[in-house]
């Protein structure tokens, strides 16, 4: 019987089991060294220590006792012997009460002979206090004192001895007790700690065990398990030879593998008889015999397989029928179509000609007008140029009119100089006529006086004549001086409206201008236009070429067509209409270069109506 | 007088575009027009009084003294300072023309009709200068009436 051939259950409990009986040994171990340890110390507290205690208890009260004594032998009245006998049988009694209570704690052999010493010794000291009391009161208290001294205080101190003997060896014991619970401790503390490495390397190799003894089998399970849902179906299941569950398990996976290799096998049988069948009608098929029908017995969902690739042969037979006929019927339009493109295309060029000629026109009739307004503006600028020129004339004016007013200026102060002059020449000659009078008051004697004093007159007068010959020219000049103004300022009157005609010629002129440049503006976009008309019709044109050259190839693809449909045999094909043959479509028409028949296009048009085809009026336009 | 019959000097003047004139000796002198002081309760000839160099004196106007309607005076006006016995007086006249010298048989005494005007007083005689008439007057008679 091998470990792994142990049942899980087994394992588990026999583990288990094992880490309790380790378990429990090192808890029996521990109870018993703490009771060990327990006696010890109950030892100490109920045998040792009362002991103690009560021998020092009795020591204590033998002392007092002898004390008492002392004071009976000493005392000096009756009454003071009285009060100390009293007290000495207080004493004894109160040693005689914790004698009695030591007595139980003796309980060794060594212990109880030291007792019975010490009862020996208090048998000997009793008697002598009566013979102490007989030699008070017979030979007096010096004798008395003598006795007490002497041989009663050796007596006592035998007691004290025995006593403290006693004392020492119940101490020595307790001590020597403890020492012994010390060694328990240590000795229990090293066997415990050995027992928990003990136990604790036992479950450690009981986990191992139990890791490699389950954990692991059923790992590998699981990944073998894993190999066959994936579809490997050879896939080894193992630890098929172990006796426990896990063996079960791949027992039963064994047989579940064997159970789906079957059911494979079973599968592809069938497959090759399906694939055959609709193998052989799918043959016919790529044969084009389309009469052809699965017959083989088949089964389940493979039944309606047959079923529908029958019923898709029938759907399959009619449509190419139909489309038999069908190209047929498309053979005889698309001849018609190629027809009439030609038609289309040879009036297309003609209208893209007659659409350059009037562009070229449009063209001519934008040059004039750019002409035009290119004329409107360089008069524009001409008549702009004038009225600079004439309000430089205005402003020039301005200056002479200016330049007049100086001269009147200077005019009026040359007439004021003149006035001073004339003024002077007055007063000149009323001096010289004073003179003269003087003179001819003078008589005979004034004579020469009266010459000079006439010259002098004389030169006055002239003086006077000349300033007033000034004067009148002065005035004559200024006269002319404000003629000048007032003419130069209506020749500035006269440039100034000169320069307003002159600005409304130069608005007329830019409006012109303007209006040419709109013109041109407007031409130029008819001329776009009229371009692009061109070039559509152009492209129309192309595009015409191109769809006869389409309808032809169209033409001559369905002639194609019904022959590769003609491939398909739909068994009875006397219903269908007559496939009509395809007639030999016109050699296209040479293609006319547009820009050499722009000119004579119309003209063919015109004398060459399409008269091959009566039945189109639609033609005509 | 021994030069009566010989020739006298007059200086001529001008009032009212006529040609007057006056001894020579009888004029102080002559200045430009100066405005006058008038004077209250005076003939309307008397144009009020003027200083000359501390001497007053009255200024007659020579064209209302002759009935001949006021002047209207100017810078260019002039005033003869006359030079009588008795004291001396203003004229106001337009101009001085001339001083000239007079035979006594160039003088022609006044036309009769004038001889009962009143005016005729102070005209002493009527001198022909070179195919102009001048008017001589009497000085003192003019002035006389003044006082």
């Amino acid at each position: 019987m091998r470990f792994k051939d142990l049942s899980v259950s087994k394992k588990l409990v026999g583990v288990f089991a094992g880490v309790l009986a380790i378990t429990a040994a090192l808890g029996v171990f521990a109870i018993v060294s703490l009771s060990s340890l327990n006696a010890s110390s109950r030892d100490v507290r109920d045998n040792w220590m009362p002991a103690i205690s009560s021998l020092s208890r009795f020591e204590y009260f033998l002392t007092r006792y002898r004390v008492a004594e002392a004071n009976f032998v000493m005392s000096t009245s009756e009454d003071q012997r009285a009060t100390a006998l009293k007290d000495m049988r207080g004493y004894q009694s109160q040693a005689d009460e914790a004698w009695n209570r030591y007595m139980p704690t003796a309980d060794t052999a060594v212990e109880k002979a030291k007792v019975e010493k010490i009862l020996a010794e208090r048998a000997d000291y009793d008697p002598m206090q009566s013979k102490l009391e007989d030699i008070l009161k017979s030979q007096g208290k010096d004798a008395a004192i003598a006795y007490f001294m002497g041989p009663m205080k050796r007596e006592f101190g035998d007691i004290i001895a025995a006593t403290d003997d006693d004392v020492t060896y119940n101490h020595d014991s307790g001590i020597a007790s403890g020492n012994r619970s010390e060694a328990t401790y240590a000795t229990a503390r090293t066997a415990i700690l050995l027992a928990l490495v003990i136990a604790i390397a036992i479950c450690i190799a009981a986990g191992v065990v139990l890791v490699r003894g389950i954990s692991k089998p059923l790992g590998a399970m699981t990944e073998a398990m894993g190999e066959l849902a994936a579809g490997h179906l050879d896939a080894r299941v193992p630890h098929a030879d172990q006796q426990d569950e896990i063996g079960q398990l791949a027992e039963a996976m064994t047989s579940f593998k064997n159970q789906l290799a079957a059911a494979e096998h079973a599968k592809d049988e069938q497959t090759r008889t399906i694939v055959g069948s609709i193998g052989t009608g799918l043959e016919h098929l790529a044969k084009g015999n389309l009469t052809h029908r699965i017959t083989a017995d088949l089964s389940g969902a493979f039944a309606t397989l047959k079923h529908n690739f029958n019923t898709a042969m029938d759907h399959l037979q009619d449509t190419m029928k139909n489309v038999l006929g069908s190209t047929r019927q498309i053979a005889d339009n698309a001849n018609e179509i190629s027809t009439a493109a030609d038609d289309l295309s040879h009036r297309t060029e003609e209208q893209a000609a007659s659409l350059e000629e009037t562009a070229a026109a449009l063209e001519e009739i934008t040059a004039s007008v750019k002409k035009a307004a290119s004329n409107a503006h360089e008069a524009s600028n001409a008549v702009g140029h004038t009225k600079e020129v004439a309000e430089e004339g205005g402003q020039i004016v301005e200056a002479a009119v200016k330049a007049m007013d100086a001269i009147a200026q200077s005019s009026r102060q040359i007439t004021d100089i003149i006035g001073v002059i004339d003024e002077i020449a007055f007063q000149t000659n009323l001096l010289a006529l004073n003179a003269g009078v003087e003179a001819a008051r003078a008589g005979e004697a004034g004579k020469g006086f009266a010459v000079v004093a006439s010259e002098v007159r004389s030169l006055a007068q002239r003086s006077s004549e000349a300033a007033k010959q000034i004067k009148a020219l002065i005035n004559t000049s200024g006269e002319h001086v404000e003629d000048g103004v007032k003419l130069v300022g209506e020749s500035g009157e006269a440039l100034k409206r000169i320069v307003e005609q002159v600005a409304a010629i130069n608005a007329l002129a830019r409006d012109s201008a303007m209006a040419g440049e709109q013109q041109s503006t407007g031409i130029e976009q008819v001329n776009a236009a009229v371009s692009q008309m061109d070039r559509v019709t152009q492209q129309n044109a192309a595009m015409v070429e191109e769809s006869t050259a389409a309808s032809r190839n169209l033409a001559n693809e369905t002639v194609t067509l019904s022959d590769l449909v003609g491939f398909f045999n739909v068994g009875d094909t006397a219903r269908l209409p007559a496939a009509a043959k395809p007639t030999k479509t016109p050699p296209p028409r040479h293609p006319q270069a547009r820009r050499a028949a722009a000119g004579g296009a119309r003209v063919a048009t015109a004398a060459a109506p399409l008269a091959s085809e009566p039945d189109s009026d639609w033609t005509e336009f | 007088m021994t030069e009566k019959t010989d020739s006298r000097q007059y200086i001529t003047f001008l009032a009212n575009g006529q040609e007057f004139a006056s001894p020579i000796m009888a004029i102080r002198e002559i200045r430009g027009w100066a405005d006058t002081t008038p004077l209250p309760n005076v003939p309307n000839y008397v144009r009020g009084i003027i200083n000359l160099r501390g001497t007053v004196l009255p200024v007659i106007d020579l064209k209302a003294r002759l009935g001949l309607g006021r002047t209207e005076a100017t810078p260019k006006n002039v005033i003869i300072v006359i030079d009588t016995e008795h004291r001396q007086t203003g004229l106001l006249v337009d101009a001085v023309s001339d001083i000239i010298t007079v035979k006594g048989e160039e003088i022609q005494p006044p036309p009769e009709m004038m001889q009962n005007d009143g005016a005729s007083r102070y005209v002493e005689g009527i001198a022909v200068r070179d195919g102009r008439m001048v008017t001589l007057l009497g000085i003192a008679e003019l002035t006389q009436t003044v006082n």
